[in-house]
């Protein structure tokens, strides 16, 4: 079980934090800079969850397809798996989006996104009084934090 | 969201009255500072905006609250919720509108106020003016756009403090990039 990297995002847009532990593919194969990849990611989910909202089973009126979305409106995804990697994802209301890349063979980390959220990012950042909202930051005590966090979950065993 | 009342999430708390003693010299400072009324009441509305865009996100943590479907949820969360959790106090909602964007808060009891006397040169200042900023804030960051004052306060006679919450714009999500490929 293995973390490749995480992206936060806020409702801008703005890639507020990226990390990464295991990248064998270099960024420059994929999107070509660090910033198009993250406006990728960013794209990435507002599509998924436009399209989620739209093919929601249970809701009796669906939105459609390209029609902007009501905030709150529509049923909302959390993970996607390919053969290679499971990405995770979690948006909190206030829009910050939080997305984990890890190998396929974890199971649901709901419990842990919202530990990531709820107990590092605004424990660490939000109450960070040198922290300016809507700008990247590179805070210390996250980082320790969040890596102490995921390696007692077992998830940052080297391949 | 399981039925019935959530219970409100316990912070760590501090004590209430230096909470009291440290907004009544804020406010002193204030007034010290700007002289005029009005811009201290800015100010304190300001302070409060500021307050509210970092707190919503504690807010949602602690709360495990999930979005709102409506402008009438949202202002059940911030008096069942957000408020008792935040200044221990209860808010009652009344007053909606009949279109259903304006609704009142009531509170009985104001911490920031605890024993304040205004005087009457100071008729115009708007003491707990932070409280309605901070609600505008924390509104705004979950997309809401809203208005908020008080329209009656404890300080000034009344028998309550009430805040008039009306809701200017539900925003939808948009997307930031603009004309990406």
């Amino acid at each position: 079980m293995v973390c490749f990297n995480m992206y936060i995002f806020d409702r801008q847009g703005v890639c507020l934090h990226y990390q990464e532990w295991f990248r064998p593919k270099s960024v420059r194969q994929g999107a070509g800079t660090l910033i198009d990849d993250q406006k990728q990611m960013f794209g990435l989910f507002w599509t998924l969850s436009n399209f989620a909202a739209t093919l929601d089973p249970k809701e009796l009126s669906k939105p459609l397809l390209g029609t902007p979305r009501k905030i709150g409106q529509g049923c909302k995804w959390h993970a996607f798996t390919s053969n290679t990697y499971k990405l995770h994802f979690l948006e909190s209301p206030s829009g910050i989006k939080v997305v984990l890349n890890t190998s396929p063979d974890v199971g649901d980390l709901r419990d842990v996104m919202s530990y990531i959220y709820d107990e590092i990012f605004v424990e660490y950042v939000v109450k960070n009084p040198l922290y300016t909202r809507g700008t990247p930051f590179k805070i210390e005590q996250f980082n320790n934090a969040l890596n102490g966090f995921l390696r007692s979950k077992g998830l940052l065993q080297a391949i | 969201m399981p039925p019935g009342p959530r219970p409100v999430p316990q912070l760590e708390q501090i004590n209430a009255e230096i909470f009291t003693l440290t907004y009544g010299s804020i406010v002193r400072q204030l007034i010290a500072d700007f002289e005029d009324l009005d811009e201290v009441n800015k100010q304190l509305e300001k302070m409060g905006y500021n307050i509210g865009v970092r707190l919503v996100d504690e807010l949602l943590a602690k709360s495990k609250q999930g979005r709102c479907s409506s402008f009438r949820e949202a202002a059940e969360v911030v008096a069942r919720q957000a408020l008792p959790m935040f200044l221990n106090v209860s808010a009652a909602v009344t007053n909606w509108s009949a279109d259903g964007t304006e609704c009142s808060l009531v509170l009985t009891d104001n911490p920031l106020a605890d024993f304040v006397e205004l005087p009457d040169e100071y008729r115009s200042l708007r003491y707990s003016n932070l409280l309605p900023g901070v609600i505008r804030g924390g509104l705004e960051m979950v997309n809401m756009e809203v208005d908020c004052r008080f329209v009656q306060d404890m300080l000034k006679g009344a028998d309550c403090y009430e805040l008039r919450l009306r809701l200017k714009e539900h925003k939808d999500e948009q997307y930031p990039f603009k004309g990406d490929d």
